[in-house]
């Protein structure tokens, strides 16, 4: 170390010359690659960074954020970092999707739900210094609806989540009762408002930041979180350090990175050789040979999300309860998940994943009988089977690694019983493109849930108002009796009726069979054996404050 | 004259291994499927990534399937690649080509400026708008390989054409009377056969290299289908613990296109004596 | 023969034109749009609709194109729809990380390809030259995304003399002054940093720059071989000149030509390697981030992008053909 330290003085001097004598670089350089290959030999060098006191924790993952932005973001590699940077009013537990205090220490509602006053922590700082306050709040929020005629509601691009959450239709007013007390008034009693606030695209960004940076706030982020932003090289990695007297407890860890590795391969082999302190993206043959690995433990997380197999009730023999029961019975989801999944994944039995409240444990599964399958085709008037169309992704999603495979493994299942089904297969924004246009006969779908309530399966997936196109209700599914029990549950407030709704309406999707509910997917995270406190949880979100080397 | 061509091209080794290496692969590509000794798509989930051994002789792939079997239906697969994608380049190249270097004058500027719009034009990202356009599917993987080496076929046709078009026998026939039609194919195309065919070869070559570069993105052929370059790229996450999956279907695409560089070399030396660009 | 630099460069307007032209309508023919494919599962009608508003893609196609025309016209290439980011900053970034992963393979294919190739013409019809042309012939043959997991797995992993992917060590990095990473580094005065930059340039180099290399081996001896066949050079023998100064003063010279041409012809094919040994060495550069692009529908990243490549390729081989110049006085520009 004093070695190579004496030698960085020596080249410092040397460069400080050959920015005077640009003409002589080449030879410089050459020089100097020969005296340190001389001085170091291999692996000499040593990180010569700004003094850290405390390790740095490299997490390797499969691509790049598009932005650091909560507000605007919308794909999982840029929340895995905002989950670091910034806070919420209110926060989802270590591990579960219960909601706990964040920056609100307490919150209280009036009786008809419509008025939510929030009192804020004390003493919070954004990483710029600005005082976290009412005032922060209420521009977090505001920025993100033109209702509120925020000056920065035409920066940055669109706030996707909060379109598609409905804030808009939900919040009818924000306002700063003081400097720590806001209040939320609600146009209508909404049960999943107090969890929406808990997701990234409700993060408090610090307002100097944004006023500040304007359209570049995605790349100069500023929250009030355990990290602060230091450095980001696209496509290669960022970096963030720990934010010194972090109201939940100063990190140990002295450095965050993420590095991007997009090849599955070689981000495990970085991590077999040490260079990485945790990996996601790993694939399901990845799990065997880092479970025998001493040195690395594989952590797993039942998913807050479903796989499942739609069959379009408008087109032809899928109109026909007793198809899509018989389809139902023809799959072998136990070998899907036992061999494509590596166990790694659940089956499920209903559309929503048992991580979720309100989950329906009576309802008895399909069992996998082909032959029973065969029966009721024979009943439907398809005792030879008939012809269609399987629809897969070409490209993997977090709740399906490898489409192309379990759509060749339901195709074999198929076949066996009559079903000759060719698989179509399209890249992404096709697949969503056309299927959510109704153009396929099957497809595999799946979804991930935002906020942890059991609308946002059982409404957004299955009911008849998402038939609309662009379809979210890809099975085309249009069951009155559905509609009524999932609407009714959206107004009802109190959650142990609203439970008895939903179970109810997963009897009725049981029945009716608009799908095969195929898999709820486990997350997985590898790291080495001398890292702890790290937790995978159920909205995938990955906080990293509780880390530390042993 | 194409025996001599012949007899001239039996002298050089390296020529006949090229082409033993393409008879065997030509062999493959027809008899595959009877000399196969499974299923190539026949899935056996509970006998995943076996060892080479008996029953399975190159071993099995992730879904449990004969990996030789794949491999022999995999031969026709890409010998449809390079005709297909060469096919495309010769026919639309050569047509352009032809009629640019015999008309000249706008036609021939027309089409040479948009020849070179796709040769400054990243043939790969070329390739791959084609491909997100038509959506990805080996057969469209083929075309957009196919289309992206349309240029080169076109200027040396048009080259040829230019050469050819003062000789003696292509004046005279036009004293003759003969039609533009009947000059082109009958006295001018055959001339510029000798150097396409060298190119066809060496382009067969880098179709498949082209294809299964696109399979590794993930926009060439998709399962089941038994393409090598598909095999290869999905192969690769197994590479620690079941390398043999991977291995196959790569050491297959490295012979085959040895072969065609081989017998394409060999047959420049002979039909094309100029050190070729 | 300046003139002559000048027209072409100035040729180079029009085919840019027509190239963002054909960029921006077939883009917008495959299937999918930005929107969509930021929403994903989640794309509900109205939000589409909102979405779709705030990036304008509402608007007539020729309207959008017209708008886009303009913008770049004064300079402004646009922000990136699928990261926030303007175009040029973010090719301004990734296209150093590809011109150093470029100009050191081609170094590699140059040096490498070329000593091979004379070594292999001196030696004709012995083993050496059939191990060597061998050699060239499994580097052509071989798919690329092979080689560069075999070179991993050898060189990274069971040799650990180089390190397995990225450009940098973790913790290990350099404010950018031009990014590239080993000049920043000489420039900020951190040689060490720039030893690990080198050392991981070197695998990437090597996987890219294989089939140029194993091309101009291949072409050097065929040169070569044809040049010391003739007159000159057997006078220069005759003359008693050593065997190597024989070839380093002749023969070198006269097979520049051709070895110019493939070098010319394979810098524009770097890119196509460029793609996929970006992804297998988790290199941040340029080729990747349009593949990226062109699967998020980015319309205006791949337009700029491929603008920027198109120009480079009609530069290069521009130099390389007044370089024929400087080789071979026979030939001229006018």
């Amino acid at each position: 170390m004093t070695k190579s330290l004496r030698l960085r003085r020596v080249f410092a001097s040397i460069s400080l010359v050959s920015s005077l004598a640009i003409k002589q670089l080449p030879i410089l350089f050459l020089i100097s690659l020969l005296a340190f290959a001389a001085g170091c030999g291999k692996g000499g060098s040593k990180s010569g960074g700004a003094a850290a006191d405390g390790p740095t924790f490299v997490m390797g993952r499969g691509g790049d954020s598009p932005g650091l932005d909560p507000a605007h973001e919308t794909d999982g590699e840029s929340h895995k970092v905002c989950d670091n940077i910034y806070d919420n009013l209110v926060q989802y537990t270590d591990s579960t999707t219960e909601i706990e205090p964040g920056l609100a220490s307490r919150w209280e509602h009036t009786p008809d739900n419509l008025s939510w006053t929030f009192h804020l922590r004390q003493g919070v700082k954004f990483h710029d210094g600005t005082p976290f306050n009412a005032d922060a709040v209420v521009f977090s929020m505001a920025r993100q609806d033109s209702m509120f005629h925020n000056p920065f509601n035409n920066v940055g691009g669109p706030y996707t989540y909060w379109q598609s959450m409905s804030m808009g239709s939900i919040i009818r007013d924000v306002k700063a009762v003081d400097d720590s007390t806001v209040v939320f008034t609600l146009r209508h009693p909404n049960a999943p408002f107090l969890a929406n606030l808990a997701m990234n695209f409700t993060s408090i960004v610090s307002p100097t930041g944004v006023k500040k940076w304007g359209p570049e706030f995605f790349k100069h982020p500023v929250g009030t979180g355990p990290f602060k932003f230091e450095e980001w090289v696209k496509d290669d990695h960022i970096t963030l350090a720990r934010n010194e007297g972090y109201w939940n407890g100063t990190p140990a860890i002295a450095r965050l990175v993420f590095r991007s590795i997009p090849d599955n391969t070689v981000r495990y082999l970085e991590l077999k050789k040490g260079n990485l302190q945790g990996m996601d993206g790993i694939a399901p043959d990845q799990v065997q040979p880092i479970r025998d690995n001493k040195d690395l433990v594989l952590l797993t997380q039942a998913g807050m999300n479903i796989c499942y197999l739609a069959m379009h009730n408008d087109k032809k023999p899928f109109g026909d309860p007793r198809v899509r029961q018989a389809v139902n019975l023809a799959i072998d989801k136990k070998a899907i998940v036992e061999t494509l999944y590596r166990n790694l994944a659940v089956a499920a039995v209903n559309p929503m994943p048992p991580v979720v409240w309100g989950y329906n444990k009576s309802i008895t599964p399909y069992p996998f009988d082909p032959a029973r399958a065969r029966e009721l085709l024979k009943q439907a008037g398809f005792p030879n089977g008939f012809k269609t169309k399987l629809w897969a992704m070409s490209v993997p999603r977090p709740y399906v690694p490898e489409p192309q495979k379990v759509a060749e493994a339901i195709q074999a299942n198929l076949k066996s019983v009559g079903i000759d089904a060719e698989i179509v297969s399209t890249e992404w924004k096709t697949y969503l493109d056309k299927t959510q246009a109704g153009e396929h006969d099957m497809c595999i779908m799946g979804w991930t849930g935002d906020n942890g309530d059991p609308d946002n399966f059982l409404f957004t997936l299955l009911d008849k108002t998402a038939t609309r196109l662009p379809a979210q209700n890809l099975a085309f599914y249009r069951s009155e009796k559905y509609h009524q029990i999932v609407v009714e549950a959206q107004n009802e407030s109190d959650q142990a009726k609203r439970t008895a709704l939903y179970e109810q309406a997963q009897q009725v999707a049981h029945d009716d069979a608009p799908w095969v509910p195929l898999v709820h997917t486990s997350a997985l995270f590898a790291q080495p054996r001398n890292i702890s406190g790290f937790h995978l949880h159920p909205t995938g979100k990955e906080r990293f404050y509780r880390v530390r080397f042993e | 004259m194409w025996h001599e061509y012949w007899k001239e091209l039996k002298k050089s080794r390296p020529a006949m291994v090229g082409a033993a290496i393409l008879f065997v692969f030509i062999v493959l590509a027809f008899a595959g499927p009877q000399l196969a000794p499974h299923d190539p798509l026949a899935q056996n989930l509970y006998h995943r990534l076996e060892k080479p051994e008996t029953g399975h002789v190159l071993g099995t792939d992730e879904l449990g399937r004969d990996i030789l079997s794949r491999i022999f239906y995999g031969a026709r697969i890409s010998l449809e690649i390079g005709f297909v994608a060469v096919g495309i380049a010769l026919l639309a190249g050569s047509f352009l080509g032809l009629i640019a270097g015999y008309y000249g004058g706008m036609l021939d500027m027309v089409i040479m400026r948009l020849m070179d719009l796709m040769l400054a034009f990243p043939s790969i990202l070329l390739a791959i708008v084609i491909v997100a356009v038509l959506g990805p599917s080996l057969t469209n993987a083929m075309i957009a390989v196919g289309i992206v080496v349309i240029p080169q076929y076109a200027r040396q046709v048009r080259a040829s054409v230019l050469s050819l078009r003062e000789e003696e026998y292509v004046t005279a026939a036009r004293a003759l009377g003969a039609s533009d039609m009947a000059i082109l194919f009958r006295s001018i195309l055959p001339n510029a056969i000798p150097p396409l065919i060298v190119r066809t070869t060496l382009g067969m070559a880098t179709a498949i290299l082209d294809a299964a570069g696109l399979s590794f993105i993930g926009l060439g052929a998709q399962p089941p289908t038994p393409e090598w370059g598909a095999m290869l790229s999905h192969g690769r996450e197994y590479i620690l613990e079941a390398p043999w999956v991977l291995t196959a279907p790569g050491v297959a695409i490295l012979l085959v296109v040895i072969g065609f560089n081989l017998f394409g070399d060999g047959l420049r030396d002979v039909l094309d004596p100029r050190v070729g660009d | 023969m300046w003139t002559y630099a000048l027209k072409r460069l100035l040729a180079l307007v029009p085919t840019l034109l027509a190239i963002s032209f054909v960029v921006f309508f077939m883009i917008h023919l495959a299937p999918g749009d930005p929107a969509q494919s930021i929403l994903g599962e989640r794309a509900t009608p109205e939000a589409l609709a909102m979405v779709r508003h705030q990036m304008g893609l509402d608007r007539p196609l020729h309207v959008q194109y017209f708008i886009y025309l303009g913008d770049v016209l004064h300079g402004d290439l646009g922000r990136s729809i699928s990261t926030h980011e303007e175009v040029a900053v973010e090719l301004s970034q990734r296209f150093p990380a590809t011109l150093e992963l470029a100009l050191a393979s081609m170094l590699f294919a140059a040096f490498v390809g070329i000593a091979a190739g004379i070594y292999s013409a001196a030696k004709r019809g012995t083993w050496v030259d059939g191990i060597t042309m061998v050699g060239a012939l499994v580097g052509v043959s071989m798919p690329i995304f092979w080689l560069g997991l075999m070179l991993i797995l050898l060189f990274a992993v069971q040799l650990g003399w180089f390190p397995l992917s990225g450009r940098f060590t973790s913790g290990m990095s350099i404010e950018p002054i031009t990014h590239l990473a080993i000049l920043d580094s000489l420039l900020r005065g951190r040689p060490d940093v720039a030893w690990d930059a080198l050392k991981h340039l070197v695998l990437p180099a090597v996987a890219l720059g294989t089939i140029p290399m194993a091309v101009i081996a291949r072409m050097t001896r065929s040169s070569v071989l044809e040049i010391l066949g003739q007159d000159y050079v057997r006078t220069a023998r005759a003359k008693g000149l050593p065997e190597w100064k024989v070839v380093l003063k002749h023969v070198l010279k006269n097979s520049f030509i051709p070895i110019l041409t493939v070098l010319g012809l394979e810098f524009g094919s770097l890119l196509g390697g460029a793609i996929i040994t970006e992804t297998i060495f988790a290199w941040p550069g340029v080729g990747r981030y349009l593949l990226l692009s062109v699967e998020a529908r980015d319309f205006r990243a791949v337009q700029a992008g491929v603008m920027m490549v198109a120009s480079l390729f009609v530069m290069v081989n521009l130099v390389v053909d007044l370089l024929y110049a400087v080789f071979d006085p026979r030939i001229k520009y006018s």
